[in-house]
């Protein structure tokens, strides 16, 4: 399972202000911490500031740092190109969805790109709240990314969790959803996760849970914080118990070297 | 026998409070005195909520048990006896937003303290909500967003109400996670909630004053 780490995120209040002041050291500590602990991927959004300007400011700054690959992340269609003009090697887009100004916008630089893409199960009538909505709109996605030649195997599709706080069924809900389109569209499968806690109390238990369900069921890729070491030893045996850890290596070597949080 | 069957229902008590709630209407207790004491326990839950005791389940569990107790005392009612409503809120999300899941949680929690919600639904144009005013005659109005386009759609909104002379008779009140002063006094509302309770206690004050 692919590990994105979500912490270069100008929603984050520090995080934003270090875009605004231009703070080279605390951006790269960050890649670079996010990177050790083990992120596959770092994800990056300026969308509080000076989006576009910020994005390639931080791609760079990022890039003469680590060498880990990006996922550019805006609804920004300008944001979006700055990001992949800006950076060199592998690179990922989040997202597109069906909705109408993402299709408009966002779709044409993915083709373009053909580049790893996350798209999520909304379109222009909001988050849908059954299986089936959710299959219906991966159905159109796939579609239209078939039509224009869009390489599958490089599409993650979100199922986008809903709060459990509101509906006992929600996770339930994308856990069915993640197996059928696994099953019926044959495409990767994302998650941001935090969402399905929220409104909830002690949210990184949730959370911790919820990606070890996830992951039973094939999920291949997560948008996490790397920095928890909690939810990352939670990674580490869930693997080992899906035998994703042959001969439990990594889970022994982290094991020996004290990295594994009880 | 009522304020502890009050206090039963705000702790969540289902099987309990459902029993004393039918022992109460088999020895003749007053209905209306029932449905009473049920939205003192509601004002409790939502207390409750506020000081962070209780979390959005709890809120939905306690309109669950509040449904299963109607169901039981409203057939022993008189008709002329209907249990009357604080008043109208008139609730929508606005144009060019689509988020639904608080002003669903709003809409529950105002129901379930008593309140004739009149839920216009997602993507609401500003006429729409000018017209419901003029058909209700309601005093209150939530509007719901969560997109930064959101607050621009208020401000139309808000500023249509206004032109069609209704401003002075409706209080209106903004939703929505991002929601501050800074937004209020942009759209020019006359309060915000960033959750359900202070949207049932922004109805309360206006309709209750």
């Amino acid at each position: 399972m692919l590990i994105i780490g979500e912490k270069l995120n100008s929603t984050i209040p520090q995080v934003r202000k270090a875009i605004k002041e231009k703070d080279v050291a605390f951006v790269q500590d960050l890649a670079k911490r996010q990177t050790e602990a083990g992120a596959d991927l770092l994800d990056v959004n300026t969308a509080m500031e000076d989006e576009v300007n910020d994005m390639k400011w931080i791609v760079e700054t990022i890039q003469q740092m680590v060498d880990t690959p990006l996922c550019i992340d805006s609804t920004n269609p300008k944001a979006i190109e700055m990001g992949l003009k800006t950076a060199q090697g592998r690179v990922m887009i989040n997202s597109i969805s069906m909705e109408k100004a993402r299709i408009e916008g966002i779709l044409p630089i993915a083709l373009d790109a053909k580049c790893e893409l996350v798209a999520l199960t909304t379109d222009d009538s909001g988050i849908p709240k059954t299986v089936d909505e959710r299959l219906a709109i991966t159905g159109r996605l796939v579609d239209v990314l078939e039509k224009n030649d869009f390489p599958l195997e490089k599409l993650y599709v979100d199922p986008l969790v809903l709060p459990l706080a509101v509906s006992n069924d929600n996770a339930l809900i994308f856990y069915q959803s993640l197996t059928e389109i696994k099953e019926r569209y044959g495409v990767k499968t994302i998650s941001g996760l935090s969402n399905v806690s929220h409104s909830l109390p002690q949210r990184r238990l949730i959370n911790r849970y919820f990606l070890a369900n996830c992951m039973n069921l094939g999920m291949d890729a997560a948008i996490l914080d790397p920095l928890d070491s909690k939810i990352m030893t939670a990674i580490m045996v869930t693997k080992l118990l899906t035998n994703k850890d042959r001969f439990a290596r990594n889970f022994l070597k982290s094991y020996r070297a004290g990295k594994l949080e009880d | 026998m009522i304020k502890s069957f009050a206090k039963t229902l705000s702790d969540l008590k289902e099987k309990e409070a459902l029993e004393m709630a039918q022992e109460m209407l088999e020895s003749g207790k007053d209905p209306l005195e029932i449905l009473n004491g049920c939205r003192t326990a509601m004002d409790e839950v939502g207390k409750k909520f506020e000081k962070g005791e209780y979390f959005i389940p709890d809120l939905i569990f306690s309109g669950e048990i509040l449904k299963e107790i109607s169901a039981i005392v409203k057939p022993k009612m008189v008709e002329e006896t209907e249990f009357e409503k604080i008043g109208k809120v008139i609730i929508g999300t606005v144009e060019d937003d689509i988020h639904d899941i608080g002003k669903n949680i709003v809409t529950f929690m105002l129901d379930i303290n008593g309140f004739e919600v009149i839920d216009l639904g997602i993507d609401v144009p500003p006429e729409k909500f000018v017209d419901a005013i003029k058909e209700t005659n309601a005093k209150v109005v939530g509007m719901c967003g969560l997109l930064t386009l959101a607050y621009d759609s208020m401000k139309k909104t808000i500023e249509a109400i206004d032109a069609s002379g209704l401003r002075d008779q409706v209080k209106i009140i903004i939703g929505g996670s991002q929601v501050n002063e800074e937004i209020k006094n942009y759209t020019g509302a006359d309060a915000y909630g960033s959750d359900a309770m202070l949207a049932v206690s922004f109805a309360k004050e206006v309709l209750q004053s």
